[in-house]
């Protein structure tokens, strides 16, 4: 932050001196225009003096010279084939000018895996996102910046700093971990938090198989290619960006205040025949008044947070080498009270090419420090379940307990009620990570146009994890009398060596590229954790320092992959064009007899624009530039399941003791499956491109069908088994289809004072369904969810409610519900109409998976100002609000909202949608129901920036070539029906614990808010400089 | 000329590439180098007995003697209730538990998961060399530990699956619920072989384990569940006339971890403070970092000592002070299992009217509590062992047995040993020839008193059909209104729906909306 204040008052210093160069002159002025690229001078380049007609040509060796009536006038060069250049003469008497050569859209060169193609000449479904747009986005997440940036690309991103978000690539197309490969610089890495956006120069999505085929084994949930900065040709250019801002949640769920709450809290306990809590009874000695003690306990617990980046790149080259060198600082802070959660990731990047006569090298090594304060939860619930529940009689801080926070007690407070900024102040839980990932190739080239390329990447990740766990008194339930400490350290290495030969031929209109390689990846994980107890303050919080139960555990992991592939291309033309991928992947996973799949693709396309048929319809001709159709056909495999699987173990740890002596136990606790083999994902895809004049106008089209058989799976299966966790099986098979529109109109005018544009929008529909599940096609049930043929992944399911009793005689004459029904509790759909409500009475009650997802992304720009929006959106899924359910339950734990207070039932006043307030909740009320169901719908104004480049004019005298300052704005608003903190829900693992789990899987419970933490709004100023 | 050039080039690097594949045949083959697989497990007598040792392991887990076989035991009787703010236990105590449940699951799996270890054991430990003496005694165990949990598995539920082998393929997955009575009778073959098995007694580290006289008097228990007092009775007598047991002095030294394993003790659930980490091994795959505790007493502990999740019963402490001992005092009993307002009562060195005002009235279990301990709040660790089967119960089950057989007379003998234990008045003085319905209410009396807290009031309840009877249902109501809530059927619990969702064999219990 600093430095930006300093860099910004030594630029305001350098203001007047820059105007007072700017004087008048007139003069004759001379120069040389070349080719950027290849330094060739150019004939016959256009020169005019804007806003005349006056110029001249350059000569037959480039050089030119005219002579201008003042010196404060601009020169425009413009060559066919060129981009337009504009020029301020700023009284030099010789201009030298470089032009670049125009590279249409089709002509761009995208990376894909083991290499690049020209954009026009693919076949397969990639997405190139828009860098630019993507490192706008304020996080440190390569993921979350995906948001809204590519039709089929959805990411459920979080608000606790430096969480993974979820990100999905067509829909779940495997059961299990669904997040797509990322390759970076050619090197497959997990853990993609781990990286910096800004290093990145390049992001291209694979979606079809034929694009992401060549991953085979890995790539069933799509690919994500990412390349990073290389330095180029020329003098040392240092640029530096940088923000700061500030971070704020600032929904609030409307909960009742003390007075209500202890006036609901007694009527809840008098509705159940039960006496009423001492805390909420004036006449008791323990009573609490409610003028004394009124906690808002979300007012206390958020507050405002700063995140700040900032980045410095250095790069260069001369004709043999290029560097390029990135240092990135990033840090966010936490939005709840107490040390945490937040971020903070320090990285830097080194990457060079070299090339000398027939080798070329190129290495790259990146270095990351991150550190994260944990979002930490006691018991079963998420923290923000547990903040908007807690009841407003507690205060936050008790003296008297040990830690200094308060509690609540059970017979006096009857409330089971956490006290969230007590717990994230006292527990101390933080995860320092340094990865390393360094990669280095060479290439030896036979010929200019066949090479063999060796490539070896290592990858490391040093993760020291610390959980200390003082001594406290939280009140019933949360006390901790050992104060102890774990201190883990896990390491995981990924190592990949890659032989590869490349092979690019013309042969007149034949234009042919071969690819073969064998590559072997293994990774393994080992993991040791100290435990020590008995700490005593003051904390030393060492496991030196602890003076009991000193353990170590430890264990360790590898996996191995070995893999042959090979492609081809071709085409004719640029017209018509092939490519075959074919990949043989072997993999430690499976059991000997399934080690090997192969997964082969094939893709074509036609460029109808190059028929010369097309260039005889003047419509044609002169609009569309570009329309090719392309379809491709591929098989994608998964093996993301843990390692060793496919037998079964003997767990150690089931002991028992006599006479106080360990007797150790060893037994089996969960089945195995020994089948288990490669998932495959039959991927198809249908597309169109169209370029429409001069690609001002850039459409695509895809259709995909995607249908992913063996799943690997955890299917549940019954407790009678005695398996903890049930085996993972090939049983299901799923269809993924729908279509991705992705448009993109903008103008690509250089002229210094027009309107620029750039607006795109993509939308992608999915229809997920699922074909088989295996085992008999029992369906999977998951958090209010239930899974079934012909049905999409996770679709809510429960009871249907229909309105309330209003007296005795309509329980009577309703479907038996429950021995405790009575007037105002609700009452559920008979649906078999067997005249009682059982579980067979529940059905399906909606799809998690959104009918369509969009983003829309404006850029704007007049003379020094530019604006950008990027909105993003979700139609048509629905959400189970789970928070909600806790916070209406009226069942007695904590704190309910001001809606159920004011709305419950009472003989007085007859509700028909909320129900009697009672503790124990006899009937069941907060049952899997409609009740919780939301429309997920939203559409969020992710990212808006104003920017202000300064002139160009003022800065060249102090040799800086680029200042832009801007405001920002992240999480601006949103427009959605949903009532909870945020409807972007992200996994939560709450209280997993075998088939019990209540969380949120991303998957099978896709669609359940159990307290997933809110993104904040967002507000920062920016910064970038280039020297 | 040149295309040679190119081949040979070809071949170096082809050459370089086959090489870098053949140095590393075994790339694939990776094992896992932390754990025995199931096939190089179970070779060894040390393998068979760490086999035996983790059928034991899975009443450690919170389904089943952690915690919520506990609660639910006694939670639906009268002798103790729940004022807590965890509606889990107050729909315990009035019956309005249901499907989806917490503890419905828990149970269900815990006792599951000890029935897939002991099948197991019969799996494997058959085939493995090694001394047969041991070797029975090894399968001995596990039968007894099989016929304890399906014992368990049988009250709670009522209607459970019989699964006797260790599942091999999908297809054996879902079993249909068996017929209570071939439940019965796999309990008592199980419980039969055991008591063939295992020996009287245990020494040294390995005293705790499964004894003869566990087998035998659970397996009069099955046969008094059953109703078949003849056999029933012939099972304990023989667990009385093995000479192995007596009645401690104290009482109360039944349940703290000053005793453990004492003569009285016939079937004790194994805690330790002093042995593994001090995570709680709730559930999960068990982990190095568990300990071997128990909630028990943290559950159970009076408010301010613990989570105060259940309490005794108003009317449980007002039947104990309708007697009074020879010496007109107290029974000792009542002293040692409730925390309730006399002047002096003590409970981790803090008194009731220091902790709770002069005049509270609240009642709390004192029983199994570690009260001599210094004040460990919460007593989330405790070791105490959890006494399951006390010689007194199978005296007073004896005593029943005969009642039932129509020897009230010789009833009288077994009973007075109990109540001369509490310094109470022995009966055959004071209630001198009771017929047999005089009998039977004397009984359940003395085992609501002798056993409170202890699990077994609400199977006796059950088991002599008083929830079916108007007038008895209407007295339990009185005396603990919680009762008001049972409808028919309810006296087991529920089929967990989770268990119900992916197995369509099955069928819920009645009492549950069918």
């Amino acid at each position: 932050m600093k430095s930006i204040i300093r860099n910004s008052l030594k630029f305001l210093f350098l203001i007047p001196l820059m105007l007072w160069q700017a004087n008048v002159f007139a003069q004759s002025i001379k120069g040389t225009v070349t080719d950027s690229q290849t330094s060739k001078s150019l004939p016959g380049v256009n020169i005019v003096i804007k806003g005349t007609s006056n110029g001249t040509a350059t000569n037959s060796k480039g050089q030119y010279s005219l002579t201008v009536p003042a010196s404060n006038d601009t020169l425009i060069f413009s060559y066919i084939g060129y981009k337009e250049k504009v020029v301020p003469i700023e009284g030099k008497s010789v201009i030298d000018v470089q032009l670049t050569p125009k590279t249409l859209v089709g002509q761009q060169l995208v990376v894909v895996g083991y290499g690049t193609q020209k954009k026009q000449d693919l076949t397969g479904a990639i997405t190139s996102i828009n860098v630019k747009n993507f490192q706008k986005t304020v996080s440190p997440s390569i993921g979350a910046a995906l948001q809204g940036q590519a039709a089929g690309v959805t990411v459920q991103a979080s608000g606790d700093p430096g969480a993974a978000p979820n990100v999905k690539i067509r829909g779940p197309a495997t059961l299990g971990g669904n997040q797509p490969l990322y390759v970076v610089d050619g090197v497959p890495v997990g853990g993609i938090q781990d990286f910096n956006p800004d290093d990145i120069a390049s992001v291209q999505v694979l979606k079809s198989a034929a694009a992401a085929a060549i991953y085979g084994s890995r790539a069933a949930n799509g690919v994500v290619i990412i390349t990073t900065k290389q330095g180029k040709k020329g003098k040392v250019k240092v640029s530096y960006k940088g923000y700061y801002g500030v971070q704020n949640i600032v929904k609030r769920y409307d909960m009742m205040n003390a007075q209500q709450y202890q006036k609901l809290d007694n009527l809840e306990l008098k509705n159940a025949g039960m006496a009423i809590a001492p805390a909420n009874d004036p006449n008791s000695q323990y009573y609490i008044s409610p003028d004394s003690i009124n906690t808002n306990w979300q007012n206390a617990a958020f507050k405002s947070a700063k995140i700040e980046n900032h980045d410095l790149t250095i790069s260069g080259g001369d004709k043999h080498n290029t560097f390029a060198v990135m240092g990135d600082y990033f840090s966010q802070g936490n939005t709840l009270q107490g040390p945490g959660p937040n971020f903070k990731r320090y990285s830097t990047r080194f990457n060079s090419t070299h090339h000398f006569g027939k080798f070329r090298f190129k290495s790259s090594v990146y270095f990351a420090h991150w550190q994260k304060a944990n979002l930490k939860g006691l018991h079963l619930t998420s923290p923000v379940m547990d903040i908007v529940h807690a009841i407003p009689t507690q205060p936050i801080y008790n003296p008297n307990h040990v830690g200094g926070y308060s509690g609540t007690d059970a017979n006096i407070q009857k409330a089971i009620s956490l006290n969230v900024i007590g717990a994230n102040n006292l527990l101390q839980n933080h995860t320092k990570v340094d990865r390393f990932t360094g990669m280095v190739n060479g290439r030896y080239y036979f010929m200019p146009n066949l090479y063999y390329k060796l490539q070896y990447s290592y990858d490391h990740s040093l993760v020291n994890g610390f959980n200390f766990i003082p001594q406290y008194n939280l009140g019933f339930f949360y006390i901790n009398n050992i104060a102890k400490l774990d201190n883990s350290r896990n390491e995981y290495t990924t190592q990949v060596l890659e032989n590869t030969i490349h092979y690019k031929k013309d042969f007149g209109n034949n234009h042919l590229a071969v690819l073969v390689g064998y590559t072997q990846t293994v990774g393994t994980f080992n993991t040791i954790d100290g435990h020590a107890e008995g700490y005593t303050k003051p904390y030393f919080e060492v496991l030196n320092a602890g003076t009991e139960n000193k353990t170590a555990t430890g264990y360790k992991d590898k996996n191995t992959l070995r893999s042959y592939l090979g492609r081809v291309t071709y085409n004719y033309k640029g017209t018509y064009l092939l490519e075959g991928v074919i990949r043989r992947d072997g993999s430690s996973r499976f059991a000997p007899s399934h080690k090997y799949g192969t997964f082969p693709s094939v893709s074509a396309g036609w460029r109808i624009s190059n028929e010369p048929f097309f260039n005889k319809i003047s419509f044609l001709k002169n609009d569309v530039n570009n329309l090719k159709i392309r379809a491709s056909f591929g098989v994608l495999g998964n093996q993301n399941i843990g390692n060793y699987q496919y037998q079964a173990y003997i767990n150690n740890y089931a002991n028992y003791n006599f006479n106080n002596t360990m007797a150790h136990g060893a037994t089996e606790v969960n089945l195995a499956s020994a089948n288990i083999k490669w998932q495959s994902n039959i991927s198809r895809d249908i597309g169109v491109d169209l370029g429409m004049f001069n690609d001002k106008l850039d459409i695509t089209v895809d259709y995909y069908n995607d249908l992913s058989k063996n799943v690997l799976v955890h299917v549940p299966i019954p407790m009678t088994t005695g398996s903890i966790n049930p085996p993972t099986v090939n049983d299901a098979s799923l269809l993924n289809k729908g279509f991705e529109f992705s448009v993109e109109f903008k103008n690509a005018t250089s002229a210094r004072n027009a309107l620029h544009y750039d607006i795109s929008a993509n939308l992608s529909t999915l229809q997920n369904k699922v074909l088989s599940l295996g085992q008999g096609n029992k369906p999977i049930y998951g958090n209010m969810s239930k899974t079934v043929v012909g049905k999409p992944i996770g679709e809510l399911y429960g009871y249907v409610t229909d309105g309330i009793f209003q007296n005795q005689q309509q329980v009577k004459s309703w479907a038996y519900q429950e021995p405790g029904t009575a007037p105002g509790d609700i009452r559920y759909k008979d649906l078999n109409g067997d005249g009682v409500i059982t579980s067979a009475d529940r059905t399906f009650l909606g799809n998690p998976i959104p009918k369509f997802t969009f983003g829309l992304n404006a850029d704007l720009s007049y003379k020094q100002w530019d604006l950008s929006m990027n909105f993003s959106g979700d139609y048509g899924n629905k959400i189970v609000n789970r928070v909600r359910q806790t916070i209406e339950l009226m069942d007695g734990y904590g704190n309910y909202d001001q809606y159920v207070y004011n709305h419950h039932w009472t003989p007085q006043n007859h509700s028909n949608t909320v129900p009697r307030a009672i503790f124990g909740d006899p009937n069941n009320n907060g049952r899997d129901s409609n009740r919780w169901i939301e429309n997920g719908s939203y559409i969020r104004l992710q990212n808006i920036q104003i920017g202000y480049t300064l002139p160009r004019s003022l800065l060249k005298p102090v040799g800086i070539s680029n200042v832009r300052i801007y405001a920002q704005g992240q999480n601006v608003f949103t427009i959605t029906g949903y009532s909870g903190y945020d409807p972007v829900i992200n996994s939560v693992n709450a209280g997993s614990n075998g088939p019990l789990g209540g969380g949120n899987d991303g998957l099978f419970s896709r669609g359940v808010d159990v307290g997933s933490y809110p993104q904040p709004r967002t507000l920062s100023l920016g910064l970038s400089l280039g020297f | 000329m040149k295309l040679h050039k190119y081949i040979k080039l070809l071949m170096i690097v082809i050459g370089f590439s086959l090489l870098t594949v053949s140095c590393d045949k075994n790339l694939l083959n990776v094992k896992n180098p932390n754990q025995q697989t199931t096939a190089t497990f179970w070779k060894t007598p040390q393998q068979a007995q760490e086999g035996v040792n983790a059928v034991y392991g899975s009443m450690l887990l919170d389904g089943g003697y952690l915690r919520m076989t506990q609660t639910t035991e006694d939670l639906r009787s009268d002798d103790s209730e729940a004022n807590s703010p965890w509606i889990l236990m107050t729909n315990t105590g009035d019956f309005s538990l249901n499907a989806t449940s917490l503890s419905v699951q828990l149970i269900w799996l815990t006792y599951y998961q000890g029935i897939f270890r002991a099948n197991q054991v019969f799996a494997h430990v058959p085939q493995i060399q090694m001394d047969q003496k041991t070797k029975d005694e090894l399968l001995g165990q596990t039968h007894f530990l099989r016929g304890f949990y399906y014992f368990n598995l049988l009250k709670f539920y009522h209607n459970v699956p019989l699964v006797l082998h260790v599942t091999k393929s999908p297809k054996q997955y879902d079993v249909a619920q068996a017929p209570p009575d071939s439940v019965w009778a796999q309990i008592d073959k199980d419980l039969q072989q055991a008591s063939t098995m295992l020996p009287l007694k245990w020494s040294g580290n390995d005293v705790g384990r499964a004894t003869k006289g566990a087998a035998e008097a659970y397996l009069g228990k099955a046969y008094l569940f059953q109703k078949k007092y003849k056999l029933a009775a012939a099972e304990f007598k023989k667990v009385i006339d093995s000479g192995e047991y007596g009645l401690m002095k104290n009482y109360g030294d039944n349940f703290t971890s000053a005793h453990q394993n004492n003569k009285e003790s016939i079937w004790e659930i194994q805690f330790s403070k002093m042995v593994g980490g001090t995570d709680v091994g709730w559930g999960g795959p068990p982990q190095p970092t568990w300990g071997q505790t128990q909630a028990r007493s943290v559950t159970y502990a009076p408010q301010g000592f613990g989570w105060a999740d259940i309490q005794a019963t108003p009317i449980l402490l007002h039947v104990f002070q309708k007697d009074t001992t020879v010496n007109g005092m107290p029974d000792p009993r009542l002293r040692a299992s409730l925390f309730y307002n006399y002047k002096g009562d003590t409970l981790y060195h803090t008194t009731y009217r220091k902790q709770y005002g002069d005049s509270a009235t609240a009642v709390y279990w004192k029983k199994y509590e570690d009260y001599n301990q210094p004040n460990e709040y919460p007593a989330a660790r405790s070791g105490i062992n959890i006494r399951a089967m006390r010689y007194s119960d199978v005296l007073l089950m004896y005593a029943e047995c005969l009642n039932d057989m129509g020897q009230t007379q010789a009833a009288y003998k077994y009973i007075d040993m109990v109540r001369n234990r509490a310094h109470l008045p022995l009966l055959i003085n004071t209630k001198p020839n009771m017929d047999q319905q005089q009998m039977m209410d004397q009984i359940a009396h003395e085992r609501y008193l002798e056993l409170c807290g202890e699990g077994h009031r609400f199977d006796d309840i059950v088991r002599w059909g008083w929830l079916y009877n108007k007038t008895k249902l209407a007295w339990l109501q009185k005396r603990d209104p919680e009762f008001k809530g049972w409808v028919p059927g309810r006296e087991y619990l529920p089929i967990p729906q989770s268990e119900l969702d992916v197995n369509p064999k099955l069928k819920q219990n009645p009492g549950y909306g069918s």
